[in-house]
């Protein structure tokens, strides 16, 4: 690699500007992969931080900053290239703030927040709250936005289960939502909160306990040109016993007597037992008065209206489940599987970003008997201290190229998430450390194999094309859906054993 | 020292703050008020080097008073004192500021433990 003799140094300084060291991490880290970009440098501005920027050669010689005053620093080969990097990075910093043409409040206090959301421009006031603070804070916080007649989107996770009990009595007595806590996906009117991808407006009524997983049934449905009207996110342990399925319960009620709702779907883990018979009951309740349901339980055995649970339809996969809301809905949705390729030697490993996929993946290679380790990278236990891989590939990057060098794997499982909340480019570390972790083996003389499969939409920011091409031309296998990535996978391993 | 540790390092609540913090609870937790008074005292000229947020946190953290983490993590410490479980806890918060904190909290620690193994075997 050539290094070029001169380079310039140049900066930015956002005035009064916070933002959450993590999210500042990740911009930061971006940018310095940009092309041509050396070094770079995001910090407040206080003296010691200057001293630090002056000590690495990093600080600009005319900054005009205060300690509040948050500086971004390029070092890069030339004057358009570090332009180019700080506006990127500028666009990447702001870009939550400006997005869309909603004016931010700047509360305070929780009560000045809940009453500048109530008071509104005089027009339309704000009718639901986002709280994505310490799990510990949350029910304080969505305590009073539920007594104040506010939807409930609760990020945080950590809320005491009975806690949530409490505040999903409370919502469902004031008529109002509570998704969460730990909801990261919804789509409300067409407005989609937390992770989601964008798909298109139409007839399906979901109600989702698990974030990927709803995630990857509204985009296969998308796929098969049916359009989802709501999605309700309930939290993970809505249809546990503790919880009992309350909001479950309370969305399922706004979807029969939605105008717009014509069919629906419920996404889960398996509710627990006793909440199952009430549940299917309610559920063959709907079906009977018309709108056909489908309850999508990850794991359950398939089942359909004629049998044990009449009037619904039982799927124990995302894409079962997808198949059959399209077919309520009237549309087809044909999975195409892969032929099947010369089979690798070495086991199964799944390195996912989206935790309902990896469920998925785990529940159809125990079907097929096939050993595998399937990782859910989403879970605390690997996102301590650093942003959700599906905001941060660059942590499962580094797990793939530890894959690499490990002789006993032969095959690796993969999700890739697009839609808002994802990475602007997931593809590309995915990509990057496929071919570093292959290079690797061959290197030993190992074959090594990627199957993955794309969880998104075509109208999705990231551009789900541009998406695939990058993986394909890394030599990733794509298929259609994570099922069928998984049954691939499945059948190589049953392949691989027979000969 | 303090001039280079105050408003240094990322984040809204830069690093050496975290650790100036992590120092102070260390302090508190021992009960050697004294020494919180002395180092206070050193901190304030510094006060108006770092940010405004930070600032709200060290001169609550002079006054003994800290965020439910740092009780959080010194309870950790105090209580059965698995390391890796204090590290993962620590690691939650925020980007770097738990680890910060918890270098903080160690340093006092480690720092009291040596005076005691000099005190007794003199």
């Amino acid at each position: 690699m050539n290094s070029p003799k001169t380079t310039v140094l140049s900066s930015r300084v956002l005035r009064h500007f916070y933002r959450d060291s993590v999210a500042l991490m990740a911009i930061a880290s971006a940018t310095e992969k940009r092309e041509g970009v050396i070094r770079v440098g995001a910090v407040m501005a206080t003296p010691a931080n200057r001293g630090i920027l002056a000590d690495s050669d990093m600080l600009p010689p005319d900054l005009n900053a205060e300690s509040d005053d948050l500086v971004f620093v390029v070092r890069a080969e030339s004057e358009d290239t570090a332009k180019e990097a700080l506006d990127a990075a500028e666009a990447g910093l702001t870009a939550v703030e400006t997005s869309g043409a909603i004016e931010e409040q700047r509360p305070g206090t929780v009560d000045e927040g809940v009453h500048a959301a109530l008071a509104g421009d005089g027009e339309s006031p704000a009718n639901l709250a986002a709280i994505s603070i310490a799990g510990t804070y949350a029910p304080i916080v969505a305590e009073r936005a539920i007594r104040n007649g506010l939807h409930i989107l609760c990020f945080s996770d950590n809320v005491a289960v009975e806690d949530e009990v409490r505040l999903k009595k409370l919502a469902v007595a004031g008529g109002v939502l509570f998704m969460g806590p730990d909801c990261g996906t919804a789509i409300i009117d067409g407005i989609p909160l937390g992770f989601a991808n964008v798909v298109k407006q139409g007839k399906v009524g979901m109600v989702a306990a698990s974030g990927t997983g709803a995630q990857e049934v509204s985009r296969l449905l998308d796929l098969a040109g049916v359009g989802v009207s709501q999605l309700i996110g309930v939290g993970g342990r809505d249809l546990s016993a503790d919880v009992g399925g309350i909001m479950t319960g309370f969305a399922l009620d706004l979807l029969e007597r939605d105008e717009g709702t014509e069919a629906i779907v419920v996404v889960s883990k398996p509710p627990s037992t006793d909440v199952a018979t009430a549940l299917i009951s309610r559920l063959e309740g709907i079906a009977s008065h018309g709108k056909p349901v489908v309850a999508c339980f990850l794991g359950m055995d398939d089942a359909d209206p004629d049998s044990v649970t009449p009037g619904v339809v039982v799927r124990g996969t995302l894409e079962g489940g997808a198949i059959a809301t399209a077919h309520l809905a009237g549309h087809e949705l044909a999975v195409t599987d892969l032929d099947p390729i010369e089979p690798v030697p070495g086991r199964v490993l799944g390195l996912f970003t989206g935790g309902t996929l990896a469920s998925e993946a785990k529940i159809i290679l125990k079907r097929a008997g096939v050993d595998c380790e399937i990782l859910d990278l989403g879970d605390d236990q690997y996102t301590a201290g650093r942003p959700h891989p599906m905001i941060d590939p660059e942590a499962r990057a580094d797990k793939i190229i530890e894959a690499g060098a490990d002789s006993s794997v032969g095959i690796i499982l993969l999700d890739v998430v697009l839609g808002h909340g994802a990475s602007r480019d997931p593809a590309t570390p995915v990509a990057e450390a496929v071919m570093a972790a292959r290079s690797e083996a061959e290197s030993v003389g190992r074959r090594l194999e990627f199957v993955a499969s794309v969880c998104g939409t075509a109208a999705d920011p990231q551009g789900i094309e541009r998406q695939r091409t990058i993986l394909r031309d890394a030599g990733v296998i794509l298929a259609a859906t994570n099922a069928s990535a998984v049954r691939f996978v499945a059948a190589q391993q049953a392949g691989a054993h027979a000969s | 020292m303090l001039s280079v540790t105050i408003g240094a390092g990322p984040g809204t609540t830069p690093s050496g703050d975290d650790v100036i913090v992590g120092i102070l609870a260390g302090l508190h937790v021992f009960g050697l008020l004294n020494e919180v008074s002395i180092l206070a005292r050193q901190i304030v000229p510094f006060l108006p080097r770092t940010t405004v947020a930070s600032r709200h946190y060290l001169k609550a953290a002079m006054q003994g008073r800290f965020g439910q983490h740092v009780h959080d993590l010194v309870d950790t410490l105090a209580g059965d004192g698995d390391p890796d479980l204090t590290l993962q806890r620590a690691s939650k918060w925020g980007a770097t500021s738990g680890v910060d904190l918890l270098v903080g909290l160690v340093s006092v620690l480690a720092a009291s433990m040596n005076t005691r193994s000099v005190e007794s075997a003199a």
